[in-house]
């Protein structure tokens, strides 16, 4: 099982240790977020010296956040570096297919079912709610997307209610997992920005600690960092599918 | 501009024609869905009876009312659907086109891709906000897949609408946007938040499918404030981002949490103002929010919409024609609108 650090900052690598062989970097949910040359450029040399794999990780665009992502991509390109770049946007998918770096598919788009209330379902009809384990891009039609895209790699959360992996006959279909936190849901308008979410960004959700959320009827509390809403599973992974073969660890969200 | 319009009910067709809806999109929830999932899965984001019809025979009935009249008809399925559903959905397609629909909105990339490869050709797909396309790449990337039109998402500035609008007519894709009715605090295509009921609304709900000329004229007599306030409630106990949460911090950062999860603004959402750039961009399709809407509602907005682009023959300044149409808003609605649907 390959070990990999997802890091958003390069002082978090001070969490790496010899068990990770994959380095994750970058952001998923804010384009604002993206990292710029020079700090892509730093995260390269651990990289590079610690003789790890590299999986640049990209959010959901708008067109300056695509400008971005396209800057990076010919950085990537003209240093010659190969990378896996995780992509949550489909016009950065169309941008791999045309710079030739390897996509993978990142948790926004692999559609999972993440509120942790389905957990506390009507447990006397399962099979009512057992869809709700499953992950939208491997249905049929979602696999033959896959496979005609060139698409081998997958990401996705660890649910509540467990999660139930329809691989079937995508031979050659990986599938990394996520943790220990679960994304529900996200937009771009932060808490920072008061409802403007164009105004400028001193990207306060990287100094100040995430919001805790509480309600009677949620079994977890939430967190609020920004523009996502998330938890923290604790709950151990209650999956067993040879297709998982990367654990991707967040330190923090 | 052409109006796009919901409809739930089969008997509706009439009056939201007549009224001037341009396009309709609706949703069919089979026995067999509902009997699969009750309320567990939603086939099209919308898990009520009363906001689909119940059967293809009922949508044939729409399509045959709407063809002498060239209005097109749509069929919602902007969900993303689990494998053991696949199946159902794909019959499901194949049903609707037997009836006739014109096609089908999409939100799943994959689905855009299956039905290009298996249905006929003539069937358009327009791709859903659901689907979030932000940027020019993927616009091009929609219409590499084999799109017919675009629908943008509500979290746009007006900046990046227009230049979006712009690519999508370069690249040869009709364009639409939400102008009215309920909006969302988070970008709806990434949220996994569960939209659930309980089952004591549920059997409400279905009573409701059967009688809402009964409950349109009872709601009438019931003040705008509570009609409000029950709506919030409803909101509130079943919808995760409207949940009232507890929080700590300072009181400046409980603030700006309780002005982020304030529900207040997202109802009576609107666009309609920005009417005036949408004419400029050349947007060629406004869609109205609400397949769950009683049809005074439908056809209060249809009404809205059509003095709203009349408007624009004599429009003025924008800062003029947005001052008409907040005063139209509160004459067609008698109450104020709400948050605005895009950026500006």
């Amino acid at each position: 099982m390959e070990k990999a650090l997802f890091i958003l900052k390069s002082e978090d690598l001070s969490y790496w240790d010899v068990s990770y062989s994959r380095l994750y970097f970058g952001s998923e949910f804010c384009q604002n977020l993206i990292p710029g040359i020079s700090q892509t450029d730093k995260i390269l040399e651990f990289v590079y010296r610690h003789k790890l794999f590299f999986s640049l990780v990209t959010p959901y665009c708008a067109e300056e956040g695509i400008k971005k992502v396209e800057k990076l991509l010919k950085f990537l390109t003209a240093a010659k570096i190969e990378a896996e770049v995780v992509f949550n946007d489909f016009g950065t998918f169309r941008l791999l297919k045309e710079y030739k770096f390897l996509p993978v598919m990142g948790r926004l788009l692999t559609k999972q079912n993440r509120d942790p209330r389905i957990s506390l379902f009507n447990l006397k009809q399962p099979q009512k709610w057992e869809h709700l384990k499953e992950c939208a891009m491997l249905s049929q039609g979602a696999k033959e997307f896959l496979k005609d895209n060139l698409i081998n790699r997958i990401e996705i959360d660890n649910l509540r209610q467990g999660i139930k992996l329809n691989t079937g006959l995508l031979q050659e279909l990986h599938v990394s997992l996520f943790l220990p936190f679960c994304f529900i849901t996200t937009g771009r308008f932060c808490v920072f920005k008061n409802d403007n979410f164009d105004a400028s960004c001193q990207k306060e959700c990287q100094e100040l600690a995430e919001t805790k959320l509480h309600h009677k009827a949620m079994p977890v509390e939430l967190s609020l960092k920004g523009n996502t809403l998330y938890y923290r599973n604790t709950q151990p992974v209650k999956i067993k599918d040879r297709t998982v073969d990367r654990l991707v660890w967040q330190p923090r969200f | 501009m052409n109006i796009v319009c919901p409809l739930s009910r089969e008997d509706e067709i009439a009056g939201i024609i007549s009224s001037g809806a341009d396009e309709i999109y609706c949703g069919v929830l089979p026995d067999a869905w509902e009997r699969s999932y009750i309320d567990f899965a939603s086939i099209d984001r919308r898990p009520y009876p009363y906001a689909c019809l119940s059967d293809y025979q009922q949508l044939g009935n729409v399509v045959n009312f709407c063809r002498p009249r060239k209005i097109p008809v749509f069929l919602t399925v902007n969900e993303f659907y689990a494998d053991s559903q696949f199946n159902q959905i794909t019959a499901h397609l194949k049903k609707a086109a037997q009836s006739g629909v014109d096609g089908f909105i999409v939100a799943d990339i994959s689905l855009l891709a299956w039905i290009r490869k298996t249905m006929a050709k003539n069937l358009k797909v327009h791709v859903s906000g659901r689907a979030n396309i932000l940027n020019s790449q993927a616009i091009n990337f929609l219409k590499e897949m084999g799109a017919d039109r675009v629908i943008f998402p509500r979290q746009l500035t007006l900046e990046e609408l227009k230049n979006l609008s712009i690519c999508a007519q370069n690249t040869g894709l009709e364009t639409e946007v939400y102008i009215l009715n309920l909006n969302c605090r988070f970008l709806d295509g990434f949220c996994t938040f569960y939209h659930k009921k309980s089952a004591v609304t549920a059997k409400l709900l279905r009573l409701r499918a059967k009688n809402s000329g009964l409950e349109e004229g009872l709601l009438s007599l019931i003040p705008d404030y509570f009609r409000k306030t029950a709506q919030k409630k409803v909101l509130e106990n079943f919808f995760g981002c409207c949940m009232p949460y507890t929080f700590n911090g300072t009181n400046e950062n409980k603030r700006a949490l309780k002005n982020y999860l304030n529900l207040e603004p997202l109802l009576n959402a609107c666009g309609a103002c920005l009417l005036y750039q949408f004419e400029k961009f050349k947007i060629s399709h406004v869609k109205i929010v609400g397949r769950e809407n009683l049809t005074g509602r439908k056809l209060k907005d249809i009404s809205f919409l059509k003095e709203a682009l009349a408007l624009l023959k004599h429009k003025g300044s924008f800062e003029e024609y947005a001052e008409r149409i907040r005063a139209l808003f509160i004459r067609i609605y008698a109450t104020k609108c709400g948050s605005c649907y895009y950026k500006f």
